[in-house]
């Protein structure tokens, strides 16, 4: 099977330009045999490309030097793959000729859309769950893995609102997606607990759903809570430590999966980077017990 | 069953006009929960263009007031064109906004020089003619050497209100009105430009020769219109990182005109 990602099945974090000085401090100070929450050095960063769509410039610089310690995941959020009129082809080049400079370990994008080439959409919005916006999803994810000449993943999205006319489960959407283009996905468990809250679906059913062997990568993260006479509504704001609820679908989860990537998402109000190294090794204590049914630790998806 | 396109036709309807424009029947749980949902999307792509703006013009917001600058900012983004635009370059025409909204002018200057700021951070790497290169060069290298532009380099001229504030930041005067920006390396610097410096960086929009130079005093449109003069300019302007080599030893001075 082609590999969905080279990256270790181990945690990594979202980088952020704060974090750039403290991650390289981390690296030179870190033991390999001996990591410890107050110099936690992660295994692999991520990053946003469109934030690295620049010529040059210090961002560059950066990146350059944490890449030559640390495997790259570049996790778009521009490509706007569910658009009805088809994804946004000034995105995909730059995101090519980033990747052909950065060579990432794996390249991600999200089961969304964001408005129009006239009416760009800082956001992602849920598409419905129907056979024809499957065909159209598939058919993007084939352009864009064609000029990357790679398999990418697919991240389930965060969503507030249900479609009425769904023909099909987001697992079953995201099953014949993989089985149809070659992608992979990218399992979020806080966007799980954020639509299973928002739609009043079971959380654990969500993750008990995906088939973990098309899982390459795992996305932990907070989100913000607003009381309403309707019920709870969840954001995924990425703001705040990963919830109580999450971890505990994230053990679920790599018990019956095995260790994959993972990644603690952080992208508002950013912490100290001690604070987040702090939630990256919850995670790899996680990672580092393995419950599968073999009893030996996993490699990942698609070692 | 509506069609994709008719799905997001509807669901951009409702974001961008309103309560009113909301679908229902396209979602689960009726009006109340469409309502909330699609809130959440509106607000989340409203703070994004907001905050791409706030973190792009942070002293424009601070000499605008907050309150204001929001106010303009909103303003900005209902522009025909602006919502094209991917985040990285939202406040491209900010300046321009401001200025025909009649901000004052000092907020117009700010903008304008942060955009400039913001544009040289991100421009492409090159690396830089320097002082030590001319050194080495020897007298027929140096007349041989052909310049331009670096490509993360800019010149701004604002008003002194603008010039003041930007004093009292970097402690640099700025008794002329044009404000070089540069970013030969990791750093941007930023440096007063007299005059003189204004019309070799203007030259040197295209790849010039610095044999040129010596036939410039008899060329209006500088201040200093000595030889030495315009030599001392250039050098502060290499010194600054404005300049990148193009062609060294095989440049003829009738090769390439200037416009002063």
């Amino acid at each position: 099977m082609t590999e969905l990602t080279n990256l270790p099945p181990l945690p990594g974090i979202g980088l952020k330009p704060e974090h750039y000085a403290p991650l390289l401090a981390a690296r030179s100070a870190s033991i390999p045999s001996a990591n410890t929450a107050s110099c936690y050095c992660p295994h692999w960063v991520e990053v946003h490309p469109q934030n690295y769509f620049g010529a040059g410039g210090p961002p560059h610089r950066w990146l350059t030097a944490i890449a030559e310690h640390f495997p790259l995941s570049f996790h778009s959020v521009g490509l706007s793959l569910g658009s009805a009129e088809g994804l946004r082809g000034d995105e995909l080049e730059q995101l090519a000729a980033l990747c052909a400079r950065y060579q990432p370990a794996a390249i991600s994008e999200h089961l969304s859309w964001s408005g129009r080439v006239d009416n760009r959409y800082p956001d992602l919005l849920p598409v419905p769950y129907t056979d024809e916006a499957l065909s159209h999803f598939v058919t993007q994810v084939v352009i864009v893995q064609d000029r990357l000449k790679r398999p990418i993943l697919i991240e389930n999205p965060s969503r507030y609102l249900a479609f009425a006319h769904d023909e099909m489960s987001e697992s079953d959407f995201l099953h014949e997606l993989c089985a149809r283009s070659g992608c992979g996905i990218l399992l979020d468990i806080n966007n799980i607990e954020v639509t299973a809250t928002n739609l009043g679906l079971d959380p654990v059913a969500m993750v008990d759903a995906i088939d973990p062997a098309l899982v390459g990568e795992v996305h932990l993260a907070g989100h913000a809570r607003e009381e309403h006479a309707a019920g709870p509504l969840l954001i995924d704001d990425h703001g705040s430590p990963v919830s109580a609820l999450t971890w505990q679908l994230f053990e679920h989860f790599i018990a019956r999966a095995g260790a994959r990537p993972t990644l603690i998402e952080w992208d508002t109000d950013v912490p100290p980077y001690a604070v987040l190294a702090a939630e990256a090794g919850k995670a790899e204590t996680v990672l580092l017990h393995d419950r599968t049914p073999t009893g030996k630790r996993t490699g990942h998806a698609f070692a | 069953m509506p069609s994709l396109e008719t799905v997001q036709h509807a669901m951009m309807c409702a974001i961008d006009l309103g309560p009113a424009f909301v679908r229902e029947e396209l979602f689960v749980g009726g009006r109340a929960r469409a309502l909330r949902g699609l809130k959440v999307h509106a607000n989340t792509i409203s703070h994004g263009r907001l905050v791409a703006l706030e973190d792009s013009f942070p002293r424009t917001r601070v000499a605008m007031g907050e309150q204001t600058f929001n106010l303009h900012s909103r303003g900005y983004l209902d522009r025909p064109g602006v919502a094209a635009l991917p985040l990285a370059g939202i406040g491209a025409d900010f300046a321009e906004h401001l200025a025909e909204v009649r901000s004052p002018v000092e907020a117009v200057d700010l903008a304008r020089f942060e955009w400039a700021w913001l544009t040289c951070y991100q421009a492409a790497d090159a690396t830089a003619v320097t002082i030590a290169d001319l050194a080495n060069l020897g007298e027929a290298g140096l007349l041989d050497l052909v310049l331009s532009r670096h490509p993360a380099s800019a010149l701004v001229e604002i008003g002194a209100a603008a010039r003041s504030r930007l004093s009292d930041e970097t402690g640099l005067v700025f008794a002329d009105p044009a404000i070089l920006i540069t970013r030969p390396e990791a750093e941007v610097r930023v440096m007063p430009a007299n005059a003189t410096m204004r019309a070799l960086w203007r030259a040197f929009a295209n790849p010039t020769p610095v044999c040129n130079l010596l036939a410039m005093s008899d060329e209006p449109g500088s201040e200093d219109r000595s030889a030495t003069g315009n030599l001392g300019a250039l050098l502060a302007l290499i010194g600054a990182g404005a300049f990148v080599p193009r062609r060294i030893g095989t440049a003829s001075c009738s090769d390439f005109t200037t416009s002063w």
